[in-house]
């Protein structure tokens, strides 16, 4: 029932790419590909290292904790699942490992700044869909 | 022995025709329909029927459709050569057209864009299924507003110095009978617009419309013969950042310092030297970067640079006088270069800026690639 109430977009959970990611989140878990040949992180998903151009990769835990690179607030829903959260917060944020990952920022508005510190939190969507969200620190 | 390769491109290819359709709304027109509707007007301005074109190159639309084999059957012509770019701005388009002309592939080419993303109520609220956008970002204005919220935070850039972009355009294109949007905006009008996607508002954004422009562009020994004043490309530059969000600040798009670079290296030409400046506009944070990354405003600062009024009608870097993307129309840059043309030939009328030889027109595809242009009635 949930799924059918759910209107936002949701990812391809089955992407070959990206599928260990999203069965991370759903268990609370930050996680980032690694290449198995020179060890190069990358997000999101791609079948071959773009460092090294190996294709052997793993995902692996990653810290949740980072900072802001940026961010925006939308006043406007280009699609309407998003209309009732206005205005919302989108970041790109960077984590202690270097990844970057787009995602909402939780918590006081008047707080969210470039370079505010921020953990990852993990909002169960629907029974199948975590979204990696993030709060200030 | 090797014999160096001819990178002299300077006075060798010529726009000899301009054209487009009225802009706006047309309802059933499709983008092949305003494509060929646009071609027909700019071989109209070259004073030539379309059997002297043996080269076609097409944008494609925002749907993806506009491609070469879509166009020729309204066009009613199979050119020698036939090519398609997926988002041309004009300036891909026209190094293309200038590679095939120098190496002998075409001689006569018409370029073209055509759009009805108004007209079909595209939906730009559509998302990817990633990450992002699942976490609501989505629309240019998204992507755009993290790269001026950056900008900002970095350099201090204000909200007045920044629409001086916005209300700067619609000064220009108050002087343009085709541009959509003449009514008046002063700063405290913009200042008093909500936020569409903080930092942004919606007079830094386009707005979708329909239409389609088209360029005829040749050899310049051939362009005596054409009744306009032929307006030549003295040099032009591409650099990418295919590599996209794997580059990790991408959003300040870095790689068009590497476009800007090859333009002034290759042409020994510098900022002084531009009288009509171009830049391609789907939001105002394109132009803010282009300005900084060719080296019109000094690097972190050209917030306070914009807030002088340079760019202003009656300014010293007149810039986009058709009123660029926020106020003439959607086109994805494809006026800008129809205006440097019109410019260069002294057929601008009330914006004509005096004295006008040499024009600029800078543009990317997102963050994606960065190209440029520099134009003269001189070659």
């Amino acid at each position: 029932m949930t799924d059918q109430l759910y209107n936002k977009p949701i990812p391809k959970l089955d992407d070959p790419d990206m599928a260990p990611f999203w069965a991370a989140a759903r268990e609370g878990r930050l996680t980032a590909q690694r290449c198995t040949s020179c060890a190069a992180l990358r997000f999101p998903g791609l079948p071959i290292c773009p460092t090294c151009l190996e294709r052997g990769s793993e995902w692996i835990d990653v810290s949740t904790e980072g900072s802001i690179w940026s961010y925006v607030v939308y006043h406007r829903a280009f699609h309407p699942g998003f209309a009732g959260e206005l205005p919302y917060v989108v970041a790109i944020v960077e984590n202690a490992d270097g990844v970057r990952y787009t995602g909402r920022v939780v918590g006081r508005r008047e707080d969210v700044a470039v370079g505010a510190k921020v953990r990852a939190v993990f909002a169960d969507e629907t029974p199948e869909f975590t979204l990696v969200k993030w709060e200030l620190a | 022995m090797a014999t160096d390769i001819d990178t002299d491109i300077r006075g060798k290819v010529a726009i000899v025709g301009v054209g487009h359709t009225p802009q706006g709304e047309l309802p059933g027109q499709s983008p092949e329909l305003n494509s060929v509707l646009a071609i027909k007007e700019a071989l109209k301005d070259a004073g030539i029927g379309r059997e002297k074109l043996d080269g076609l190159i097409t944008c494609k639309s925002v749907q993806g459709t506009n491609t070469d084999v879509m166009v020729g059957p309204l066009l009613g012509l199979n050119p020698r050569y036939a090519q398609t770019l997926d988002y041309g701005t004009c300036n891909f388009s026209l190094h293309l057209a200038v590679q095939a002309i120098l190496t002998g592939m075409a001689t006569t080419v018409a370029l073209c864009y055509g759009a009805n993303a108004r007209s079909i109520r595209f939906p730009f609220g559509a998302s990817s299924p990633t990450l992002a956008g699942a976490s609501g970002l989505m629309h240019i204005a998204g992507p755009a507003a993290m790269a001026l919220q950056r900008h900002k935070a970095m350099y201090g850039t204000t909200d007045e110095q920044f629409g001086m972009i916005a209300v700067s355009e619609r000064e220009w294109a108050q002087q343009n009978p085709i541009a959509l949007f003449r009514e008046p905006m002063s700063m405290e009008q913009y200042l008093a617009m909500p936020y569409m996607v903080e930092p942004l508002r919606r007079a830094d954004v386009t707005m979708l419309s329909d239409g389609g422009v088209s360029l005829i562009v040749t050899r310049a020994d051939l362009a005596a013969d054409y009744p306009n004043k032929p307006v030549y490309v003295l040099g032009m530059s591409e650099q990418t950042g295919i590599r996209g969000e794997y580059t990790p600040d991408y959003l300040n798009r870095e790689f068009l310092r590497g476009a800007a670079d090859q333009i002034w290296r290759n042409t020994g030409l510098t900022t002084g030297d531009i009288d009509v400046l171009y830049i391609q506009n789907p939001t105002a944070v394109w132009v803010l970067q282009m300005l900084e990354y060719y080296g019109f405003a000094p690097p972190g600062e050209v917030g306070p640079w914009l807030a002088e009024g340079h760019t202003r009608p009656g300014g010293d870097r007149p810039l986009n006088t058709n009123g660029g993307q926020l106020s003439e129309s959607y086109m994805w840059g494809w006026l800008h270069m129809v205006e440097a043309v019109r410019q260069l030939r002294g057929q601008a009328g009330q914006r004509q800026v005096t004295g006008a030889e040499i024009a600029m027109y800078c543009s990317t595809q997102v963050w994606l690639k960065g190209g440029a242009s520099i134009l003269s009635t001189h070659n």
